[in-house]
């Protein structure tokens, strides 16, 4: 029986997007219709005018539906914003009787209660990860299913975030009169369009430059370690540019895209750059310099904070496989060097992987979320409602 | 007016739709302070007193008490840990949204510098905000002889404070020092000081609460808090006989929170209360706010009220709200690159930090109305050029 296509939508605080794809045999992901619209009413990842939101949205699944001569019912929907922590659980229980055979139900048990952790009314858990098992405290475990044991543990990555902001990015798809099955970290879902097994396997970080928020997940020691996003995104650039500068942003999002970001070390002659009148601005001068500095201010700080996690977690020197820069901001200038500069890390753009069909989605690093998703989409059981269970879905993060 | 009986039974008719007010005592020095302050909360304002120490809490005699945190501290005292502190307000937070259903104002009093006030307040005063109410949060800062570490604890808690707090009131202890009668009691010099400040509590509620003179509402306070920028300062005064504005108006001006910091000056937003007998002459309310408007920059937003109160015969209480600088207030005309201030700011005195603070809510641009991204205190969305102080070559 064919599978049925896949929808996966994004509605990003730049871009509104919708994917339809389905999986070929060989397992490559065939797009076959790509709606785009520019978004309105979203900010740092958040829904702030349901209207607007709801009209980008609808635009966006029109067009990918007439591309691909479907229509669309259902949608996977990626969420992101700053309230989307990550935390690690602990769960144990004991193998009754001390020192059997851990059976299937043992590691069911462990792994619930390592999900139960207490988040409070307003969050809602987006994804449990496992990362590893310990059996009497030995670590790094990775199927701990016959082996013996008084006690099994087991740590989980649980992503999660305010119930009604998820939500609320979900009904705006709902009332675009298609049926939400299921939603997925846009950090997570880049990593599975980007990323190489073997990038993976040595340890890296995928950063996902949205223009609301910077989204990352770092693979360490064969798991998941980490994830997260934070509010500050390219908007933040073209918002300090047009703050510090005092032009509209019209112009200072011209000025980020032509001359994209410093690259330490690099010696740049001072020079004037003139930002053309537009609207009711007359236009003026500023330094090359000043520009710099204020771009890479707002770059190093971001990147810094994710390289502060790293640290704080011990990891930022298993990154065999470096940084790995997607999402709309991975089109900025110099980025990839300039990432690798402020990680001390090597640094590669990360392109959608594995992804035939129309051209634009197959390319471009903004699209990794949305491919992500749509494969994410296909492995979660493609058309079927089913909330994301994490079970053994990990395995296939890392499969391919 | 002549009639104080008539008056004091239209009062009770006009008492409008009761405000739901919630006076809390957080941490050792908030108990203190709600347990001195019991006899201003009247019928306007509930009072529950948040501690982690179940001891202190049965000893405090407010009609609730509400003990958090206490899995992590085993019921104790947080013994001045932070961390600990703020662990355990974010870990019960589902007790406290329970307190802060359906109140509009939420008054925290607190002592900042310990574990419990200095880490929880700012998670306590955000949970009171999520639900809905408008949070003023008066926080007593350390005495200097308390040291260095604690006078840094306090500093930075009261900038999340100041964040998750629509206003912050601040009553530093040295102020007590300097107005102390020589043979003042340790006892008696705190009494006074919250005294003061319940005092003035209650003409706020008051003046909520009931019909007025010159009416106030829920709506005038927000506005004179938001464009205060989230630091501001009370004082109250009282005064009966004869010259009693004239008196009252020269309390106020002469009370160190005010004269020292040269508040009114700087003040961008201010909310005069006068409460009075049913004799208040127009001309005193006049006398009072002249007095007052002489002393502040002609930019700062006024706000005022004044009620009568059968009981204050022939006295007086008048409370003053003071909030934020005025030169902040001025950013949009200004190019902010070109002010000197950042730099140099982070030299000066703590005060003067607070000062530059106040300046972010209008230099956001694009992320002016959406909720701001707050990590390790900084408010992310300012632009990391200006917040690290650097400068335009030019």
């Amino acid at each position: 029986m064919p599978v049925p296509p896949v929808v996966a939508l994004e509605i990003g605080t730049s871009r509104v997007r919708a994917l339809v794809g389905e999986e070929r045999e060989d397992g490559y992901l065939m797009i076959t219709g790509v709606g785009e619209c520019a978004s309105r009413g979203v900010r740092k990842g958040d829904i702030t005018d349901f209207d607007n939101a709801l009209s980008c949205v609808e635009q966006a699944l029109k067009t990918a539906e007439d591309q691909s001569k479907v229509s669309i019912n259902q949608v996977h929907v990626v969420v992101t914003g700053s309230h989307i922590q990550g935390t690690i659980s602990r769960g144990t229980t004991p193998i009754i009787p001390p020192d059997s055979e851990i059976t299937t139900d043992d590691i069911e048990e462990v792994m619930e209660s390592a999900r139960a952790i207490s988040l409070g009314p307003e969050r809602r858990t987006l994804h449990s990860i496992h990362q590893q098992f310990f059996v009497d405290d030995q670590e790094g475990v990775v199927n701990p299913e016959g082996m013996v044991g008084a006690k099994l543990s087991v740590s989980m990555l649980i992503l999660h975030g305010v119930r009604n902001r998820i939500m609320n990015v979900m009904r705006v798809a709902s009332s675009a009169g298609v049926q939400t099955s299921g939603c997925a970290f846009a950090g997570l879902c880049s990593a599975l369009a980007v990323l190489t097994p073997e990038q993976k396997e040595s340890g890296c970080v995928v950063i996902d430059f949205g223009a609301g928020t910077t989204d990352y997940v770092v693979y360490a020691n064969r798991c998941i370690a980490l994830a997260g996003s934070i509010g500050v995104g390219g908007d933040h650039v073209t918002n300090d540019l047009a703050m510090v500068l005092r032009i509209p942003t019209g112009p200072a999002e011209k000025l980020k895209v032509d001359l994209g970001v410093q690259v330490p070390g690099g010696e740049v002659q001072d020079q004037p750059v003139t930002i053309q009148p537009s609207g009711g601005f007359a236009g003026r001068t500023a330094r090359l310099t000043d520009v710099n500095a204020i771009i890479s201010a707002r770059l190093e700080e971001t990147l810094e904070m994710i390289h502060d996690e790293l640290r704080r977690n011990n990891l930022h020197n298993v990154m065999g496989a470096g940084a790995i820069v997607s999402g709309g901001g991975a089109h900025l200038k110099n980025i990839v060097e300039y990432t690798a500069s402020v990680m001390n890390m090597p640094c590669h753009m990360g392109r959608p992987r594995n992804v035939s069909g129309i051209a634009t989605a197959t390319e471009g690093p903004e699209y990794a979320a949305t491919v992500g998703m749509l494969r994410y989409g296909i492995r979660s059981g493609g058309g079927d409602a089913q909330p994301l269970s994490i079970r053994g879905m990990l395995g296939r993060l890392f499969g391919r | 007016m002549s009639e104080p009986k008539k008056e004091e039974k239209k009062t009770e008719s006009n008492v409008k739709v009761p405000s739901r007010i919630l006076l809390v005592g957080l941490g050792g020095m908030g108990l203190n302070a709600l347990t001195r302050m019991e006899n201003y909360s009247e019928e306007y304002a509930d009072r529950v007193a948040i501690d982690t120490d179940g001891a202190a809490l049965k000893a405090s005699n407010a009609p609730r008490s509400l003990q958090f945190g206490a899995h992590l501290t085993d019921g104790m005292s947080t013994g001045g840990d932070v961390e600990l502190g703020r662990r355990s307000a974010n870990a019960d937070f589902v007790k406290f949204r329970e307190i802060f259903y359906g109140m509009e104002l939420v008054i925290l009093l607190t002592g900042l510098g310990g574990g419990v006030g200095s880490g929880a307040a700012p998670a306590i005063a955000q949970t009171a905000r999520d639900e809905g109410a408008l949070v003023i949060s008066v926080a007593t800062l350390p005495f200097p002889f308390e040291g260095d570490e604690r006078a840094r604890i306090a500093e930075k808690s009261l900038d999340l404070l100041r964040r998750s707090s629509h206003a912050v009131i601040t009553m530093p202890n040295q102020y007590l020092l300097e107005d102390i009668g020589t043979d003042e009691t340790m006892d008696d010099a705190f009494r006074r000081a919250d005294e003061q400040m319940g005092a003035g509590f209650r003409v706020v509620w008051r003046l909520l609460a009931q019909h007025n003179l010159i009416n106030l509402d829920f709506n005038s306070l927000k506005h004179m808090l938001e464009s205060a920028g989230g630091v501001c300062t009370l004082v109250h005064a009282e005064a009966a006989g004869k010259n009693k504005a004239q008196l009252a108006l020269n309390r106020v001006m002469k009370h160190p929170a005010v004269k020292n910091d040269n508040v009114l000056n700087d003040a961008n937003g201010l909310l005069v209360g006068l409460l009075g007998g049913a004799e208040m002459t127009l001309l005193e309310v006049q006398e009072i706010m002249h007095g007052i408007s002489n002393a502040v920059h002609s930019n700062a937003r006024r706000f005022m009220g004044a009620g009568i109160d059968p009981s204050m015969k022939n006295r007086l209480s008048l409370m003053l709200l003071v909030g934020g600088k005025a030169e902040e207030a001025k950013p949009e005309a200004a190019p902010i690159p070109r002010k000197p201030e950042p730099a140099p700011a982070d030299r000066k005195k703590p005060k003067a930090e607070q000062k530059e603070l106040i300046l972010q809510p209008t230099s956001k641009g694009r992320f002016k109305d959406v909720e701001p991204t707050i990590y390790e205190g900084e408010d992310l969305d300012l632009p990391t050029f200006i917040r690290r102080g650097m400068k335009l070559t030019r």
